[in-house]
């Protein structure tokens, strides 16, 4: 069964003095199924919020058509199923996260027996059982997005809408929601987000629609990465530099993660070389990993398409070392955890 | 039931942003007129109570509306709590509704009390009391009522210092629109003429809310007037508030 649809969505908004046409949406089309987890991935200014805007009905669109629920965006039967957490979720800061859950129980007229019942249980499964009685404005912004996730499941809805869930929050906030939203998950309920933490959407997202300027440039189905495993990953310590310049002169990049140094191969044909200039560049063999695909080569490769499609400036390169020459950028592998951890100690060396 | 909903957190948010504290305000004022002014005008003591009561009140219900009234929607535009609320099974028109109601409601409380505190003074210097107080609180309200929508109508489509000032400015032009009229007149301008007669039509005349002078000085107010008066806020108000929930529904909120 479809939950939401849209279909040829095209959106623009009007701004500044000049009142200039900026084109947010052009037309999209995609459908996501019942028990479904569809990410849109993008960076800023790519169209992420403006769809959910316009699922919602917050957003007129020009032309194409937005369904939920088989009925027009903004119906009122249809938000009754539905849960939306905002980007940078703001509540009204004179309630106590509490009587912000009360106040969505009866906007969606839930019966007042059932709501005290229910809002205990959306804040144990939150984790803010102990702070649901203080005033949101002294909250954390960790606090707020889990309060805000509280709201939006307080009428235990069939479709939960999140942007940005996991934006500006630490580790620990995020490892929560990604476990909260794995529950859900499992609970058959529908989740429509919007990320730009491409680790958190690999990790709970079904298929993930890639936008770009307001294009949908493609739509990937999570499961089916693993069938494009082709690269191996040759890890070890202690090569010497020169034994690292002669890899990378033959083509391969290899880089400095940390006291690892990593070799990418392209084919497994490649290993034995390899694993012989480790042995001769006093190398001490850690391990020999196959590199599936991952979201983030395929998202950086449609941003790469798109910026060069546009001639736009491309968007900012991930890690690389301060003498890397602008040649194919290094789609990595590290998770973000490992970048972070990382930062600052990589060198890097592109072939 | 939504538009209660949200009339009650509009009423629940003044009462946390200490609106209320504008009462005491109020009883000060009373206490100073009482004790200050009314020495100074011999053989009319009684009367100052009661005029600056009547006026304090209707001041005060204003500066509520100016201040909060005004900036109410466009807060919750401005801090995206209405993404929230709109994403929530409520119209637009039965939000802006409810925030109608909530401001009112706050109002009314502190008109309720302000009536109270205007009493006690009436009360203590032996001022008469006459039933027309209570007539011309309650058409203090019902202005009220018609200043309200002004601000959200303006409300629906610009930011709140404009409301703020736009919403001013139509509660001093709709006590001058009679004077207006006069002095259009008087020009012999066929062209001022037609424009004071447009704003006269446009504009709500609020001066017919005014009862205050009848009242301190116990000159006979018409029930016909009361009822028609009130007849008039509750359809100029419903009128306003249908426009701005057209210009509303047409908003984005990016």
């Amino acid at each position: 069964m479809v939950v939401c649809a849209l279909h040829d969505v095209c959106k623009s908004y009007r701004s500044g003095f000049a009142m200039r046409r900026k084109v947010a949406l052009d037309g999209i089309n995609f459908e996501v199924e019942a028990g479904e987890t569809f990410a849109c991935l993008g960076h800023n200014g790519a169209g992420k919020s403006t769809t959910i805007k316009a699922l919602l009905g917050l957003v007129r669109i020009d032309s194409g058509e937005v369904r939920m629920f088989g009925a027009p965006a903004g119906n009122r039967a249809a938000l009754r199923r539905v849960g939306y957490l905002p980007e940078n979720p703001y509540f009204y800061d004179h309630l106590s996260g509490r009587e912000l859950l009360q106040l969505a129980a009866d906007l969606h007229r839930l019966p007042r027996p059932q709501v005290g019942a229910r809002m205990d249980e959306v804040l144990a499964l939150v984790g803010m059982t102990d702070a649901a009685g203080q005033r949101l404005r002294t909250y954390s912004k960790g606090m707020l997005q889990r309060i805000g996730l509280a709201q939006a499941l307080i009428n235990d809805p069939d479709l939960l809408i999140l942007d940005e869930p996991m934006s500006g929050l630490d580790p620990v906030g995020r490892h929560q929601i990604r476990t909260i939203l794995g529950e859900l998950k499992q609970r058959g309920k529908t989740l429509f987000m919007s990320s730009h933490i491409l680790y958190d959407v690999e990790a709970i997202a079904d298929r993930a629609a890639i936008l770009s300027g307001g294009n949908l440039r493609r739509i990937v189905r999570l499961q089916e990465l693993p069938a494009a495993a082709r690269k191996l990953e040759v890890q070890c310590r202690g090569l010497q530099g020169d034994a690292m310049a002669a890899l990378a002169a033959r083509g391969f990049t290899v880089y400095r993660d940390g006291y690892v140094v990593r070799i990418e191969l392209e084919e497994e044909t490649q290993l034995s070389l390899v694993l012989a200039a480790v042995r001769t560049g006093g190398g001490q063999l850690l391990g020999v990993v196959p590199q599936r695909q991952t979201l983030e080569e395929i998202f950086l490769a449609e941003a790469y398409a798109a910026a060069r499609a546009s001639q736009s400036p491309a968007p900012a390169r991930p890690v690389t070392g301060p003498t890397a020459p602008a040649i194919t950028p290094r789609v990595g592998t590290a998770r973000p955890e490992q970048e972070v951890r990382n930062a600052g100690r990589q060198e890097k060396v592109i072939s | 039931m939504s538009i209660l909903v949200i009339a009650r957190s509009t009423f629940r948010e003044a009462v946390r942003d200490k609106v209320f504290s504008l009462v005491g305000v109020f009883g000060l004022v009373l206490l100073l007129s009482t004790v200050v002014m009314s020495p100074l005008t011999i053989g009319a003591q009684t009367k100052i109570v009661a005029d600056i009561g009547l006026g304090a009140m209707t001041a005060f219900s204003l500066i509520v509306i100016l201040l909060v009234g005004s900036g109410m929607v466009h807060k919750e535009i401005d801090k995206r709590t209405i993404t929230t609320i709109l994403s929530k099974p409520i119209s637009r028109l039965e939000f802006l509704i409810g925030k109608s109601l909530g401001l009112l409601w706050t109002i009314a409380v502190m008109m309720g009390a302000m009536t109270a505190l205007f009493l006690v003074a009436v009360l203590l210097t032996r001022t008469p009391f006459r039933s027309a107080f209570l007539v011309s609180i309650l058409l203090s309200m019902a202005e009220m009522v018609v200043v309200t929508s002004v601000a959200m109508f303006f409300s629906s489509f610009t930011g709140s210092l404009l409301t703020s000032l736009f919403t001013l400015g139509v509660f001093i032009a709709g006590h001058t629109l009679r004077d207006l009229e006069t002095f259009a007149g008087a020009t012999g301008n066929g062209g001022v003429e037609r424009g004071a007669l447009v704003l006269r039509r446009l504009l709500p005349d609020l001066e017919l809310f005014n009862i205050r002078n009848a009242a301190v000085h116990g000159l006979p107010v018409e029930a016909l007037h009361v009822l028609w008066s009130l007849l008039y806020g509750a359809l100029y108000s419903a009128s306003l508030l249908g426009l701005a929930a057209i210009l509303f529904r047409r908003r984005e909120f990016r």
